[in-house]
């Protein structure tokens, strides 16, 4: 039966590669992020440290901040569209009528999601390593399973979203409103603290922004400590499971009136 | 012998009407209307793509109700399905094999629906009727007992469709069962060991082609354009339909009802011909029990 689970991960991720929307979502984001703020505030400014924490420049932020929205974006926007549209030309039907059974489908889809985001966080680590040098503290283990619990969060609301009974259309405009109301809330970037002397209004906000709380989580995770945050954390790791529970009952596989 | 399909008095709405019917080891039966007659909501019932109000579906043995897994051995295939745009057609034959436990499409199937070009092509590329082929070998690819198609050939060339018939004439000689929906009578005629006609959600009649073309009768047929005023020949059954009226009778009674037609028709030359599928259709249609068709002969 696992090798049923890998068919479906391997097809998945092969139509997933294939989709422009994934590579501006996994590949082309961080980078665009980057690339902008360096436009913006200048081409050092990757490499400032953080005068509350020496030793943590701000690229070391940026990375964590990437993953959780990398992983957001790939959760929300990439699957919830990918789930419609599956689900608008009939395939959920077609795959929901195969033995494999329908629970393995959606195992697929998180398994998917899961490498599509390690695979983005991986290549813009690689890179920014290259270019800026490792952090001087680093703990990828904690940085991944932070990541996995913005995954599972991003992916529960994608699903959901994917899963209720509108056209493609309405779910694509849906889902990217979702993610970038997210995004934009979360400090489009920029690590929330640098909004406290700016704008701080903004960094209000970014306190009540869920993918901020989230960064925040995984930014502590990749120093190997645990971030404030974590009790916002643990109510929406508890929410997506709630969510879950939602989603098993509304999931609509025919998108038939 | 139990039928690997059974339904029993299939109730939906105002588009199904206690709609019986089963399929044999070994037959093709279709299922035959023109649109809106159900065929498409009695397939949807049986996949349980659509919940019916009433009446009882078993298939291989074993009851289906709603919201029921098909059986495995079952095979559907609406037409409002279809795949990914940038699915090969490699893949997606690789990955539904995997999932039903089959070794793939036997060669023998690939061969019938010409697939082996179409292998490294995506979905996007494919035109409606390579589509529709595609789809039929997702259907198979699960090695089945019984196959449900709705409108598998409609609005295909006639390559497209002769692969079709031919894939399901393969499948009716593996001694499998298949249940097809189809617009086209003629198509019906030609293909099925059995044919359900339907009208507006009813069965009309049940039975082998030419079994529903001898309740007609030893009869021959006539087709007059419907803007000529055919008036009332006599032992000539005429039925009026929007683009042509027919006329159905023996050959000297259509013969007399040509010399009726000679002075309003000038030269034209007519055509007198046996009867069809179609014939049986509209004129079972016409009358309101087919048991008076045949106190009629």
């Amino acid at each position: 039966m696992n090798g049923h689970l890998w068919a479906m991960v391997r097809v998945e991720l092969m139509l997933l590669a294939r989709s422009p929307a994934v590579l501006l979502s996994a590949v082309v984001l961080p980078f665009a992020v980057l690339l902008l703020l360096m436009l913006f505030i200048g081409f050092s400014f990757p490499t400032l440290e953080f005068g509350a924490m020496p030793g943590v420049r701000v690229i070391d932020r940026l990375l964590a901040e990437m993953a959780g929205t990398v992983a957001a974006s790939v959760g929300i926007t990439v699957l919830a569209t990918h789930v419609a549209d599956l689900r608008g030309r009939g395939t959920l039907r077609l795959l929901g009528r195969a033995p494999s059974g329908a629970g393995r489908y959606v195992a697929a889809h998180a398994v998917a999601a899961g490498l599509l985001v390690a695979g983005s966080v991986a290549l813009f680590a690689g890179v920014t390593f290259l270019l800026y040098g490792p952090p001087r503290s680093w703990h990828p283990l904690g940085m991944a399973g932070a990541a996995l619990a913005v995954t599972y969060c991003a992916f529960s609301t994608g699903l959901l979203l994917g899963g209720l009974r509108m056209p493609p259309a309405g779910a694509r405009v849906a889902a990217t409103l979702c993610f970038v109301l997210l995004f934009a809330g979360s400090g489009l970037g920029v690590p929330r603290e640098g909004w406290k002397g700016v704008a701080p209004w903004f960094y209000e906000i970014t306190t009540y922004n869920p993918l901020a709380q989230l960064n925040d989580f995984v930014f502590h995770a990749s120093l190997g400590r645990l971030s404030e945050t974590w009790p916002a954390v643990a109510g929406l790791v508890v929410a997506a499971a709630v969510v879950n529970v939602v989603t098993r009952r509304v999931f609509d596989w025919d998108g038939r009136p | 012998m139990t039928p690997l399909l059974d339904v029993t008095d299939l109730s939906k709405g105002q588009v199904l009407e206690e709609v019986s019917f089963t399929v044999e080891r070994g037959e093709i039966v279709c299922v035959v209307g023109p649109p809106g007659s159900g065929k498409t909501a009695l397939m949807e019932c049986l996949a349980g793509a659509a919940e019916p109000d009433a009446g009882g579906v078993e298939m291989l043995g074993r009851t289906v109700g709603p919201g029921d897994p098909l059986p495995p051995g079952v095979a559907v295939s609406l037409g409002d399905e279809s795949l990914p745009d940038r699915m090969k057609v490699a893949e997606v034959l690789s990955l539904f094999s995997r999932l039903y436990g089959t070794r793939g499409l036997p060669p023998r199937l690939l061969d019938l629906l010409d697939l082996e070009p179409l292998l490294p092509r995506r979905f996007k590329a494919l035109t409606d009727g390579q589509r529709r082929r595609v789809m039929i070998a997702l259907a198979l690819a699960g090695n089945p007992e019984l196959v449900l198609l709705d409108g598998p050939t409609t609005g295909l060339k006639p390559g497209s469709r002769q692969r079709i018939e031919q894939a399901l004439g393969e499948l009716r000689d593996g001694y499998g069962g298949v249940c097809v929906t189809l617009d086209d009578l003629a198509q019906a005629e030609r293909l099925a060991d059995r044919v359900v006609l339907l009208r507006r959600g009813r069965v009309l009649a049940e039975g082998s082609p030419s079994r529903l073309i001898r309740l007609l009768g030893s009869v021959f047929v006539l087709r007059v354009p419907s803007h000529m005023k055919v008036g009332r020949p006599r032992e000539v059954r005429v039925l009026p339909y929007a683009s042509s009226t027919y006329l159905y009778g023996s050959r000297p009674a259509l013969e007399a009802a040509i010399q009726e037609l000679a002075p309003l028709s000038g030269d034209r030359i007519w055509s007198i011909r046996p009867p069809t599928l179609r014939d049986a259709y509209l004129t079972l249609a016409a009358v309101p029990e087919p048991a008076a068709l045949e106190r009629g002969r």
